[in-house]
């Protein structure tokens, strides 16, 4: 771990404030994009940002140096997403297709915004992640947005592997029969 | 086409691209993928699905979006830490009233004294220790003492000062239940006090509690005292009570016991007078810790005297600091 990162959460875990606030800055965009890939929509993952950082704050002081902040932090990110929308996923649907169609690039820095269709893509993209139930969501997004292990994965979301795979499987299903029509390769 | 393949099949094609079978497994199945056309396409369109789903990875939140929330953030941080430094307050503050409360009980006291500071415990823990769950102190924890009794015979709530033996250094209680009862003493002697401090917290007329508040202006001052003081300002409902309790603790020590029931009143105290007291005793910490307080007094507060008193005291609280960057500076 970097030294400037140690000494900074030291400095949080004494009940440094600015110290905290600066570890969120270098954080954040990371835990963000997650919170929107996993959340679909702007206002839930705005939620899912702010109750991650109060659980990391309320709790920095447990950290105790064994793994990366990083990787910490990314896994209360993850299973407060994953509560999150399993608690809102039936309220929240409707809204965020809604969300899906109207303001997708209004949230999001786009380095190739300017290619051809891509905003359409995108729109589709998100729609179809939409058609997933959660879990496929959080799964797939996990494994091929996250890159992560599905042993990691099962780890995270308290899961079998055997059903972090079935999940993988019902969600690049469905995904791969809503978007047969796009290519971006 | 892929339709036409089983369950089975497409199962095989979703862990082959998720990289979750084993050598063999794959082997095999890539042996498989060379003859079998359909589930080629199959695992063709898999890939390109992947592919496209990807460009959501390279996809980041904007800066607006990432500020606005490190903004909300900070604000929800600092209510999070304002209500833990608000309980530890309140529990260090408990803890030693407690803690005075259970030395006296130990020290044999007569029944009245050591009921007056079961009273007062039971008062500060109602109206302190309710909040953040937990008990009062015990009742029946002190075998020697029925408190029961001396609480339910209302003897203690009708205690009054006799006004006709009040002179500049005596005091008389009486009680129109047991005429038996008469204490007279300065107002520096330890049952007096007791006896003060019991009307203070626990008598519901406020006219009385008003004038306990008085006496024990005349007290020479102690930690003791302070503290029930500050139990009085931090439960008092009525405001000229709570103000007298406050010009009396302008005489004493400034404690974080007390700059803490300070702060409180000024953010939570409906008296403007009351608040304006607060603000006077904290005249006395001159610590820089206020800053954030006295700039949220200046904007939220509506009485106009609250919001000058506040802006002079932070303007003096900053005045050391702009002194010390100036001599830096030279």
């Amino acid at each position: 771990m970097e030294r400037e990162i140690r000494e900074l959460i030291i400095k949080a875990q004494a009940g440094d404030t600015n110290s905290f606030h600066e570890i969120v800055a270098k954080y954040d965009a990371r835990i963000m994009t997650l919170s929107l890939q996993i959340a679909q929509n702007k206002e839930d993952a705005e939620d899912i940002y702010q109750e991650t950082f109060l659980k990391v704050y309320k709790n920095i002081s447990k950290f105790r140096f064994e793994s990366d902040i990083y990787t910490w932090m990314y896994r209360i990110a993850v299973n407060t997403a994953y509560n999150y929308k399993r608690k809102h996923s039936k309220l929240t649907v409707a809204k965020a297709k809604e969300d899906a169609e109207y303001d997708i690039l209004d949230w999001i820095d786009d380095p190739h915004s300017n290619e051809d269709n891509r905003e359409e893509l995108l729109t589709a993209i998100n729609q179809s992640l939409l058609q997933l139930s959660h879990q496929q969501r959080t799964v797939f997004i996990l494994k091929h947005l996250q890159q992560l292990k599905i042993k990691d994965i099962a780890n995270i979301l308290d899961l079998s592997e055997g059903t972090v795979k079935k999940y993988l499987f019902r969600a690049m299903e469905k995904l791969r029969v809503c978007l047969k029509e796009y290519h971006y390769a | 086409m892929p339709n036409n393949l089983s369950e089975q099949q497409k199962k095989q094609a979703s862990l082959y691209l998720n990289n979750a079978m084993s050598i063999a497994s794959k082997r095999k199945f890539e042996k498989e993928l060379k003859t079998n056309l359909t589930l080629r396409t199959y695992v063709d369109e898999l890939k390109n699905m992947l592919e496209t789903t990807r460009m959501f990875s390279v996809l980041s939140p904007s800066n607006e979006l990432l500020q606005g929330n490190r903004n909300i953030l900070k604000n929800n941080i600092q209510s999070v830490s304002n209500q833990q430094t608000s309980g530890l307050q309140i529990n260090d503050l408990l803890a030693k009233i407690r803690n005075g409360i259970v030395a006296i009980v130990k020290a044999r006291q007569p029944v009245w004294a050591v009921a007056t500071y079961i009273i007062i415990g039971i008062v500060a823990g109602r109206l302190l220790l309710g909040p953040v769950g937990k008990k009062p102190l015990d009742l029946n924890g002190n075998g020697q003492l029925d408190m029961n009794k001396v609480i339910s015979s209302g003897l203690l709530d009708d205690v009054q000062i006799d006004r006709s033996a009040l002179s500049p250094s005596t005091i008389k209680f009486v009680s129109n239940i047991d005429d038996r009862f008469n204490v007279s003493g300065d107002v520096n002697d330890q049952d007096i006090k007791k006896l003060l401090y019991y009307m203070l917290l626990n008598n519901e007329d406020q006219n009385k509690r008003l004038e306990a508040g008085r006496l024990i202006n005349r007290i020479a001052p102690n930690e003791e005292t302070q503290m029930v003081l500050i139990s009085s300002v931090l439960s008092e409902r009525n405001a000229q009570v709570k103000l007298q309790s406050l010009r009396t603790l302008g005489n004493y020590q400034t404690t974080s016991e007390l700059v803490d029931a300070c702060k409180r009143i000024l953010l939570d105290e409906r008296d403007p007078k009351v608040r304006l007291e607060a603000l006077t005793l904290l005249e006395n910490s001159r610590s820089s810790d206020l800053i954030p307080l006295l700039e949220v007094v200046i904007k939220m507060d509506d009485d106009i005297s609250v919001r000058n008193k506040a802006d002079k005291l932070l303007d003096e609280l900053q005045k050391p600091v702009a002194i010390e960057k100036t001599e830096v500076a030279r």
